[in-house]
């Protein structure tokens, strides 16, 4: 038997003759009495002990009588608690029985498990277990490059094709950026023609800030221009008219 | 000799072979570099409807093995200094399919916040970052290739988590 044992929510410190309940931190010297019943049955768990066995004699002491090994018993359950009171049984006109489930044990069939047997086991797994961190901390391949959340085509007058391609991190509640493509839209219907060929767009994932890319050729040279809107107000309104001649998106 | 010897063995030569292919692999391919410069016009709208200040900003993204440094640098309108936000932290991974760069901050220096007229998005950048930074003790954020075109320097590029879209300039 270890020097200390888990039974229940208590610990049993074997060589202290001292019962914790590891919840409540509460502690308790065992008399000789309650120290005996608990030892001889964590000594035979699992099994039937008759009552006169607890109560046995030792070399130092005289036995114990049954009304003793009862009030023990009473004793030790009710530190236990009410959850695990239950782990000390009786067997009715034969004695008393702990129960095998402790704590201990579970730990005890685990460590066989993981660290008897299948000591193997782990020699096959630690493979995968590399192979896993790799995958997830070189490269996480295999993932999809984002689609657009919406493409939209304008036809200007001038018969020019321009594109609008919006970003969304989710394919819902996108109402705030879909207006917005909206006006950016007619924005751009008032051009007879632009620079412009593709115009990628994204609103923040809260909102606040609305961005736009817009791509196109001048003069044979490949142009890129970047606005970024941000706008903490309740009431947002990224894109006004006086705005889009701010910025002259036709040109 | 002992079967489980032998499964033993077996795992542990089959446990070294990996390892030489992964370490085989990070030296054959190590994390690509990336240099990208991004400008913004930044707008901050008012009530009157139009932008009742107007910055620009210019983003320096750098990533070599596994050192990321991101700087951004505000500017007034004319072109003073508005503030600055220097990121530095690691690339965490790279996903060629998806062209797809995964970075983590774990530190950043700031200046000019306390200026009288701070750029909206310096505001909320030094807010996300160090919610992220304080809470997390990192910043991740990835960057992904919408249109790369290597043979004219440019890539539009998407910034998650903020999912926010920008035209760079590819630095070779």
């Amino acid at each position: 038997m270890g020097r200390i044992m888990i039974l229940g929510a208590c610990q049993f410190d074997a060589r202290r003759a001292q019962l914790k309940n590891l919840t409540t931190g509460d502690e308790w010297l065992l008399p000789r009495a309650e120290l005996q019943v608990l030892k001889l049955l964590l000594a035979s768990r699992g099994s039937v002990v008759a009552k006169h066995r607890l109560g046995a004699a030792d070399d130092d002491h005289p036995a114990l009588t049954d009304s003793s090994v009862t009030r023990a018993v009473f004793m030790l359950r009710s530190f236990l608690g009410p959850e695990h009171e239950h782990l000390i049984e009786t067997v009715k006109g034969r004695g008393y029985r702990l129960r095998s489930e402790t704590r201990r044990r579970r730990r005890e069939r685990w460590l066989t498990l993981t660290w008897g047997k299948p000591r193997l086991t782990l020699v096959i797994l630690l493979p995968f277990i590399v192979l896993t961190a790799f995958y997830f901390s070189e490269s996480y391949t295999g993932s999809e490059p984002t689609a657009p959340l919406k493409s939209v085509s304008i036809s200007l007058p001038s018969g020019q094709e321009l594109s609008l391609i919006s970003y969304s991190k989710s394919k819902t509640n996108n109402e705030s950026l879909l207006l917005l493509i909206q006006q950016l839209e007619m924005g751009f219907k008032q051009c007879i023609s632009t620079s412009w060929q593709q115009v990628y767009l994204s609103l923040s994932h809260d909102k606040q800030i609305f961005n736009i890319t817009m791509k196109g050729e001048k003069l044979g040279q490949s142009v890129i221009r970047n606005l970024k809107l941000s706008d903490f107000r309740q009431q947002k309104q990224f894109i006004s008219q006086t705005w889009l001649d701010e910025v002259a998106l036709c040109e | 000799m002992n079967r489980k010897l032998l499964w033993g063995i077996n795992g542990l030569i089959l446990f070294i072979l990996i390892m030489s292919v992964t370490f085989s692999y990070r030296q054959l391919n190590p994390t690509q570099e990336l240099m990208m410069s991004c400008s913004s016009e930044l707008f901050d709208p008012s009530d009157e409807g139009e932008s009742k200040s107007r910055h620009y900003l210019l983003v320096d993204l750098f990533a070599k093995g596994e050192l990321a440094q991101f700087n951004y640098r505000y500017f007034n309108h004319d072109g003073s200094s508005a503030g600055n936000i220097r990121m530095k932290g690691s690339v965490v991974g790279v996903d060629n399919s998806a062209q797809r760069y995964a970075f983590s901050v774990k530190t950043k220096e700031e200046s000019g916040l306390d200026g009288d007229e701070v750029p909206e998005h310096m505001r909320y950048l030094s807010y996300v970052s160090s919610f992220n930074l304080d809470k997390k003790g990192m910043h991740n954020l990835s960057v992904e290739m919408l249109d790369l075109n290597e043979q004219n320097d440019y890539a539009v590029v998407l910034f998650q988590p903020s999912n926010t879209v920008c035209g760079c300039r590819l630095v070779q």
